[in-house]
């Protein structure tokens, strides 16, 4: 009798369902935006934040002015294009050694300002080749394919900080989740040779893909920006999560203690390609 | 002429004079032979003579009559000379009174007597006396008795009780215990108080003791035995979640907890990332964790102690141990270097398979540990122990990340003269990690390291059975290395990058008092310890007015090597009183100060082997700790129960903080991503346990709060109001049974419950090049839902018994283990997505969400 006791004891304790409870605030202002040293049509984007549950149901600030303002006197005003996205009328390359500022004047007479961003000079894109591991085929375990991955080199400028950021395109098609952003400080390697090689082992390609890398040279402010975004959402879920933080960019409120998140800032880029031929 | 003794003479000059002046000369018959006194004033009072005595305090010295029949006052004189008592005579009756007894001393070392393994916490008992000790961390006893015979009593949980009868006439008597463990006791894990009541009379309330020793095993993941683990199964112990680092004490974190393996500090306790304990269960011995009061004897951590002890060896005879399971194969060989004087154990740990996820790397870790002593005699005795383990993780693109502690400990243990027992030790431990990146242009070696070099002296004296002083001194080299890069050969076009190392000495002198008068016990004492950091290197002064950044540093001091840069004093008060009301029932109030000069710095939700630590320094104040205790103590069923409440009040100021988005990473100048903040921590502990029968097992709840506030005035978290900590439990419940079928089959469950921890869930999100991001307010405000897991286990004995009740020399049993046995997905955080409709998916993570079973072996011989 107590043996069954004991094993009916084991089996009374049953699991119970959880509920996903939803917390929720008021909206804020987001921007989105580089200006770069491409010629090409400059873009702004703003949207606000949405209730974490429910339906996507976006909508964008479409009445706003905005001007991006170089301290060599240039001053570019955007054009709402649709969804949110502000153009530039003409095409426009950024400068190198000019600091260029946003400014963001909402319907409600709110203005929106960022820090000053310094357009820098991305080193070229020197070399680009590949390499490859073998595995086993995900979907025919008899088959062993072979993985490629790119390995750019660029040379690094000597004796001050550049802060890099690299967007990796297979065929045409950006990597674009948070474990694909890329980013490295030349704190490692300032100014060094042999010149400063990567090999990007987490993007995968396979015989005839092209591959396409654009190097970012961007302000320290867009790199600690674009590091937080990654750590909070890439590592989310994980043993290791971040300390859950909210994420600071550059922009802010003239007239009022509302907080704007997202960021915008300058980008000097080179870009490369290559096709992965057998 | 010693004291003790000119008293005797004083006092027989005494009573002669009183005996001279009352002599009776009625003769009385007695006969030759040996008596005790209280025999022979019971003859005198059948005769007839009106004499008072206590039975209690009569000595227990024999006395030989030579004669047939004696006078009264000659029998008198006789007791007078040979037992020390005195005689007045109050009108017609006799009065006896008693000088100060002397006191000699019984002491010596408990072992098994199988192994010869010292026991810890054994009790020793004069039942004549009513008196009694227990062993000490190196299985060391001494008890104070006046000469005569006595009756000792020795007893410890899984032994044999051992009684004996010894004449004491030495001023010092040596006698070591060998006591028999009972046959069908194996190694696993148990909670337990080592002695009938020493729950009840310990001075040390919140100490909870883990034995190896218990008849079933408890069940945990993939079947392995894991002592820290166990540890989450009483009150107040808990951790982030199945794979995180490290325990939680009383809402304290992870790095609050002084962690020593045979004396050493342990700074990563974990193997795979945290799934299981560095420390293997057939090389240790005992484990103690003290949660609330903490002796003055240790110090350096806010929130608790943990000391493992590891084995000795076997000194009668070659033993080899084995178990291989699903994570890991382990072998232990032990015996006799000298026999009965020497011993030896070694033993090695390897994991078998690699039980990461992750296709494209391999994780494994192995271990060893080593023990040996040299009992040179009965007043010297010298240990070497030492442990290494590391964790290795490789991937296909030949980044190699490998971590691990190095301890070496050797100790010298002494007696001088019949009160003094001293423990002398010198200390090495290290924690280290490194990578290597042998590919790339920019290819390099990174490292991080702590190490320690530890001198220490622990003395007991023994004033009598009811005082005993504890005092000594420490003194630790804390050497911190908290990242460099080296380029991997001169091909590479990585730079040297060496952050500045960090130097520092924490000692410490302490004192205290532990008495045991009757129904009051107390300790009390003190704890004076410094940190003098002599780091050479630059330390920036920051503008008052501002945040502290790289913008805004004003001053630079150079300090040279040995310069002090800064320094601390702190005075850690102890105490502690148990107030015992019945044999079964005590109450026990206590307060720890404690100051805590190391810091992990990590900034992720559990610690991660690559963090570092980092000594108080300038921007850095030691962390200061004060623990109030009160609880209420009781057995009851002749002690087949045990239980206790214990409530707790704690506050942590200098707390080491994180700014919002800090960037610890290869940092110069981490002091520009800290805030000080300050914890309080709260609870209700309850615990009963059964101890004998067929079903044993505990049941324990604890009610607590642990909250964190961070009011600093550039980067306050939650706009300074107090929030939980990552360790706030609310309800931690645990249900562990162990029941016994037959000798051979036992099985046993454990089932915990305890209510979500706090997270951080979004208040929205936004998009940012493609990318949802959650938008994070305040922190830890919401709750993961709520923790709960049942976990079996089956352990079956082939036929190792033989008939006759004894062991045979080789025996072996199995395990069957299920982990989740109802495949509980118990949420770890969540993960948010966009589905295809452009809506925010939130998807529930667990590390397991399905049944674990397994199997494990295990064998002796």
């Amino acid at each position: 009798m107590k043996h069954l006791i004991f094993i009916l004891t084991l089996f009374t304790l049953t699991s119970c369902n959880d509920n996903f409870e939803d917390s929720t605030s008021e909206r804020q202002l987001v921007v989105e935006g580089w200006l770069t040293d491409i010629d090409t049509f400059q873009v702004v984007k703003l949207s606000y934040t949405q209730p974490l549950l429910g339906s996507n149901t976006t909508n964008y600030p479409d009445d706003a002015s905005i001007t991006i303002s170089g301290n060599n006197g240039d001053a570019l005003e955007l054009v709402y294009s649709g969804r949110g996205v502000y153009r530039s009328p003409t095409k426009y390359n950024g400068l190198s050694g000019v600091y260029y500022t946003l400014r963001i004047e909402l319907s409600n007479e709110e203005i929106i300002t960022s820090t000053a961003e310094l357009m820098h000079i991305a080193p070229m894109i020197d070399t680009l080749t590949y390499d490859f591991y073998e595995r086993q085929s995900e979907t025919n375990a008899n088959i062993i394919e072979r993985v490629y991955y790119p390995i750019p080199q660029i040379e690094d400028e000597a004796d001050q900080n550049n802060y890099y950021r690299w967007k990796i395109y297979r065929n045409d098609t950006l990597f674009n989740t948070s474990e694909d952003i890329i980013l490295m400080t030349d704190r490692f390697f300032d100014g060094n040779t042999p010149k400063f090689e990567n090999e990007f082992t987490s993007f995968e390609f396979f015989e005839n893909d092209s591959i396409s890398l654009q190097l970012h040279e961007i302000p320290k402010s867009g790199y600690d920006f674009l590091r937080v975004l990654k750590t909070q959402t890439s590592s989310s879920g994980t043993s290791i999560t971040a300390t859950p933080s909210p994420i600071r960019g550059n922009l802010f409120y003239l007239n009022s203690n509302k907080t704007v998140l997202g960021y915008w800032g300058t980008a000097s880029i080179q870009t490369s390609g290559i096709k992965i031929i057998q | 002429m010693p004291n003790n003794q000119k008293g005797i003479f004083l006092g027989l000059m005494l009573m002669l004079f009183c005996i001279g002046a009352t002599a009776q000369t009625t003769s009385i018959e007695v006969g030759r032979g040996t008596y005790f006194p209280s025999q022979l004033l019971e003859i005198l009072r059948s005769e007839g003579v009106i004499i008072a005595y206590s039975n209690d305090k009569l000595p227990k010295t024999p006395i030989k009559i030579t004669k047939k029949s004696l006078e009264v006052d000659e029998l008198l004189d006789i007791l007078v000379r040979e037992s020390g008592i005195t005689v007045t005579q109050k009108g017609n009756a006799y009065v006896i009174s008693y000088l100060p007894q002397i006191q000699y001393s019984l002491k010596g070392i408990i072992t098994d007597n199988t192994s010869g393994e010292v026991l810890i916490g054994a009790s020793i008992f004069a039942l004549d006396l009513n008196a009694g000790v227990t062993s000490n961390h190196y299985g060391y006893y001494s008890l104070k008795m006046p000469p005569g015979e006595h009756i000792i009593r020795i007893n410890y949980i899984g032994y044999e009780p051992y009684t004996d009868t010894l004449f004491i006439e030495s001023t010092s008597e040596n006698k070591d215990y060998a006591i028999t463990p009972r046959i069908e006791e194996l190694n696993e894990v148990v909670v337990s108080a080592y002695e009938p009541n020493l729950n009840i009379e310990s001075t040390i309330p919140g100490v909870n003791t883990i034995n190896l020793n218990t008849k079933g095993q408890l069940p945990y993941f993939l079947g392995e035995v894991d002592v820290l683990q166990g540890a989450t199964l009483l009150p107040g112990i808990n951790t982030l979640g199945e794979d995180a680092n490290g325990l939680s004490v009383r809402g304290g974190s992870v790095d609050q907890n002084l962690i020593l393996l045979d004396e050493a500090t342990v700074y990563n306790p974990n193997h795979l990332y945290g799934m299981i304990s560095i420390f293997n269960p057939e090389a240790v011995n005992k484990i103690e964790v003290m949660k609330g009061y903490i002796p003055p004897s240790y110090g350096g951590r806010a929130s608790a102690v943990m000391t493992i002890h590891q084995k000795e060896g076997n000194y009668e005879s070659f033993h080899l141990t084995g178990g291989i399971g699903i994570v890991s194969a382990r072998l232990i060989a032990e015996g006799p270097l000298k026999k009965e004087v020497s011993s030896f154990i070694l033993s090695a740990r390897q994991s078998l398979f690699d039980l990461t996820l992750d296709e494209n790397s391999t994780n494994y870790f192995h271990d060893f540990n080593l023990k040996t002593n040299w009992k040179i005699n009965p007043k010297n005795t010298f240990y070497v122990s030492g442990y290494l383990g590391n964790d290795r993780s490789t991937n296909v693109f030949e980044t190699d990340r490998i971590w691990g502690n190095r301890n070496v400990s050797l100790r010298w243990n002494h007696l001088f003269g019949q009160k003094v027992f001293a423990n002398f030790s010198g200390i090495y431990s290290q924690y280290n990690y490194k990578i290597t990146q042998p590919r790339e242009a920019a290819s390099f070696i990174g490292k991080s390291n702590i190490i320690d070099h530890t001198l220490k002296s622990d003395w007991v004296y023994v004033i009598n059975n009811q005082n005993e002083l504890n005092f000594g001194s420490s003194s630790i080299l804390h050497s911190l290395q908290p990242g460099q890069r080296i380029p991997y050969d001169e091909n590479s076009s990585a730079d040297t990058l060496i952050l500045d190392s960090e130097y520092g000495t924490e000692s410490a002198f302490y004192l205290s008092h532990e008495g045991n008068h009757e129904k009051f016990k107390f300790s009390y004492g003190a704890r004076l310890s410094s940190l003098f950091n002599f780091s050479p290197g630059e330390v920036y002064s920051y503008e008052n007015d501002l945040p502290k950044s790289d913008e805004s540093v004003i001053d630079t001091t150079d300090y040279r090597k040995f310069q002090v840069r800064k320094h601390f004093i702190g005075l850690e008060p102890r105490a502690s009183l148990v107030y015992q009301w019945t044999e079964n029932i005590s109450t026990k109030i206590s307060y720890s100060k404690t100051y805590q000069y190391l810091h992990l710095i990590s900034n992720t939700v559990t610690p991660t082997p690559t963090d570092i630590w980092k000594l108080s320094d300038s921007h850095t104040a030691p962390t200061i700790s004060r623990h109030y205790s009160a609880g209420l103590f009781f057995n009851f069923n002749k002690n087949k129960y045990e239980a206790f409440v214990d409530t707790y009040f704690k506050t942590l100021d200098n707390l080491v903080q994180y700014k919002n988005g800090a960037d610890l990473l290869f940092n110069d100048n981490p002091e520009t991503e800290l805030v000080n903040g300050y914890g309080r921590n709260y609870g209700m502990e309850f615990f009963l346990k059964k101890n004998q029968g067929r079903l044993t097992g505990w049941l324990s709840y604890t009610l607590s709060r642990s909250e964190i506030k961070v009011n600093d005035l550039f980067e306050p978290i939650n706009n300074g109001h107090y929030y939980p900590s990552n360790f706030d439990r609310k309800h931690d419940i645990s249900f562990v049974g162990i029941y016994e079928f037959s000798k051979r089959l036992f099985t046993s469950f454990t089932f915990n419950y305890n209510s979500g921890r706090p997270y951080t869930l979004p208040v929205a999100t936004y998009n940012y090049e493609g990318i949802q991001v959650p938008q994070y307010d305040f922190r830890n405000q919401n709750r993961l839902p709520d923790y709960h897991r049942l976990d079996l286990s089956v352990k079956w004995h082939t036929k190792n018994i033989r008939p006759d009740g004894t062991l045979k020399k080789f025996t072996d049993y199995w395990t069957l283990t299920i982990y989740n046995v109802y495949g509980r997905k118990n949420v770890y955080s969540y993960v948010y997505d966009t589905n295809e409709l452009g809506e925010t998916e939130v998807i529930p993570y667990s590390i397991f969400d399905s049944i674990v079973p397994s199997v494990t072996y295990h064998f002796r011989f």
